[in-house]
Parts: structure tokens; sequence; C-alpha cells
């Protein structure tokens, strides 16, 4: 046996909001119809949407528009250091990364210099002429002794001055 | 003229790093986003923050915004999660901001003044605090439906839930605003 139809208050508001299925939608538009004394209920949940969709808006304090917008600007200001900052950075570590090659090229050069193994098995005339470098007048130059240092030291400072600053500045961006 | 400006003519213009596009964007949806904010975290310096924050993080991401949805979803979707952000900050328990499990809970006004409501006569302001005591859920869902008039499809997208979650959510916040109007203002608001 089928169970008498109920108009419950759910069921209006769903159907006011539009959330009912078209079956369910046709049910409840015939039943209305049916009891024109129940529109009366209809219409009171049209009022209230009404009545809530006619509610203001909260203003927010005054100059809210402009704080937003100051804070966006110190933010791209920032931002901006941030990337200027990481320019410079870039020039910093390719002049480190040019002195370390500078480190590495006697290394490199001494494989280079000395490559065979077995030198007496190839006649002389095939040896290539290798470069004779002066090891011991470029190491003991005042240049490679006193300068390298002061020039590591130099640039180590830099980067840890570098690293600081943007710590600092990645803190106050996020705080 | 700058109210004729269509919000996808602002967002393109503040893509290219014009700021007056943006003191547009802001002035147009600062009501709006400051009351979303205002119905989650029940507090006007906290809303002020939460709603600078979304516009902030709003404006960073908009290169990412890709027009799919409205304007409007997007940045009320921001509202919601630097919402959900702030109260997570407050109570670090918080995993939503969702009560189905809580009751509505009625801050402590003291002793009724109905003299005072009366003497105000103000449906809406009446209507107004009855919201403000739902739950943040509650509260922004009722806001976003039926004050911004915004799909249920778009209220999922906001608040990332559900068709069937989102529709059980308004119903119940419904009756839990029909309870606290009839509890509380039922001599302002006939409901």
């Amino acid at each position: 046996m089928e169970q008498p139809f109920v108009l419950t208050e759910d069921m209006l508001w769903d159907y006011a909001d539009g959330f009912l299925s078209p079956e369910e939608k046709t049910r409840v538009h015939e039943y209305l119809l049916l009891h024109p004394e129940q529109m009366s209920r209809l219409d009171a949940i049209a009022d209230e949407k009404r009545r809530f969709a006619s509610l203001p808006t909260e203003r927010p304090n005054a100059g809210f528009a402009d704080r937003v917008m100051a804070a966006w600007v110190s933010e791209q200001a920032g931002s901006r250091q941030i990337v200027a900052g990481k320019g410079k950075d870039w020039v910093v570590y390719s002049i480190a990364a040019a002195m370390g090659l500078f480190l590495l090229l006697p290394i490199l050069l001494i494989f280079i210099s000395a490559p065979a193994s077995a030198t007496d098995l190839i006649p002389a005339e095939y040896l290539p002429q290798t470069p004779t470098i002066p090891w011991t007048e470029i190491f003991n130059s005042p240049v490679m002794r006193f300068g390298m240092p002061l020039v590591l030291l130099f640039f180590s400072f830099r980067f840890l001055d570098q690293y600081l600053q943007q710590k600092k500045m990645l803190a106050k961006l996020q705080a | 003229m700058a109210a004729t400006l269509s919000d996808e003519i602002l967002i393109e213009q503040a893509r290219n790093g014009r700021q007056t596009a943006f003191a547009m964007l802001v002035k147009r949806y600062e009501q709006y986003a400051f009351t979303l904010a205002l119905r989650f975290v029940k507090n006007r310096e906290d809303a002020h923050e939460v709603a600078q924050d979304a516009f902030l993080r709003a404006f960073r991401y908009l290169p990412d915004f890709r027009g799919d949805a409205k304007f409007t979803t997007w940045l009320y979707k921001i509202v919601y999660s630097t919402s959900l952000n702030f109260l997570r900050k407050q109570n670090p328990d918080i995993q939503s901001i969702d009560d189905d499990d809580r009751p509505v809970k009625l801050p402590d006004e003291g002793t009724p003044d109905p003299s005072q409501a009366m003497e105000r006569n103000d449906r809406n302001a009446a209507l107004q605090r009855a919201i403000q005591m739902l739950s943040p859920d509650d509260a922004g869902i009722i806001t976003l439906f039926y004050l911004y008039e915004h799909s249920l499809e778009e209220i999922c997208q906001i608040m990332d839930m559900t068709m069937t979650n989102a529709k059980t959510k308004l119903c119940r916040a419904r009756q839990r605003l029909k309870g606290i109007v009839e509890g509380r203002f039922s001599t302002e608001i006939a409901y």
C-alpha cells in the first residue's frame, strides 16, 4: 500500500532551492495545485529566501583596500629584492666557479701532461711534447701564497653574507 | 568607467602587473570576502586579517587562475582555505570547520535584552547575529548559497565537498539557523 504523500518543510525548501529531481518536483507541484492552502508555506519560504538575499554584506574598516594594496606592494618590493639578490648571487657563483676551475686546472693539467703509463713502449718520435709546468714557481709565487687565501676568504664571507640576508628577508616575508 | 570593466579585463591587467587593476578587484570584492571571512572566524579583527591574507594569496596565485570557474568562486575558495588555516593556527587540533558532530555553540551574551533588540527593530541585524551564532561551516554555506546566490556546484568547489554533502550541510545549517532564530530572535524575526 502506497504511503500518503507528506509535504515536509525540508521538501518545500528543496523545492524552492531547486534541489529536487524532476519527478519529485512534479510531485510537489501537483500536490500544491491540489492543496492551495499549502502555498502559504511556500510563500513564507520564498520570503525567507528574499530576506536572506537582501541581507547587507559587512563592511570592512575604512582603508582596508589601501592596506591590502600597501601589503601587496610591499610584498612585490620584497620579491623584487630577492630576485635582484638572486641575480647578484649568480655573478658571485660564476666567479666562484671560475675560481674553482682555476684551482682544479693544475690538477687537470697533471693528468694531461702525464698521460702514458708505459711511455718506454712508444717510440720517442711518437710521444707528444709534454708541456713543462713550473709548479714550484707557481705555488711559491706571492700571488698564490697570499692572494689565493685572501680571495677565498673574501668569497666565503660574501656567500655567508648573501645567505644570511636572504634568510632574513624570507623570514620577514613569511611573518 | 572602472565599474564597467569586467573581472576578466581586470584580471588580465593585474596579471600584467597593473596595480590599479589589483586595487579595483579589492574594492569590488572587499565586502564579500570580508563578510565570508567574518562568517568563518567570527571576529571582525581576525576577519580583516584573513580577508587581507586571502587577497594577497589570490594576487600571488593569479597567474594560475585559468578562468574555468568564476573569479568569485576562486576567491571565496581562497577565503575559505585561509580561514581554515587561521582557525587551525588558533587551535591546532581542528581538522575542519565542519561541526556535524558538535552542537551549535551559542555564545554567552549575558542576559538577553529584548528592549534593546526591539529598539533596534532591525530584522536584518537580528538575522545577521543569528547567522554569526552558527558554526563557521554552517554560516559559510548559508552565506554562499542564500546571500551570494552561488550554486551548489560552486559551493562544492569553494568548500571542497561533494554535492550530497553540500546539500545535507545546507539543510542542516538551515535547520540550525531556524533553531537559533526561534530560540533567541523570535521577537525580531518571524521565521
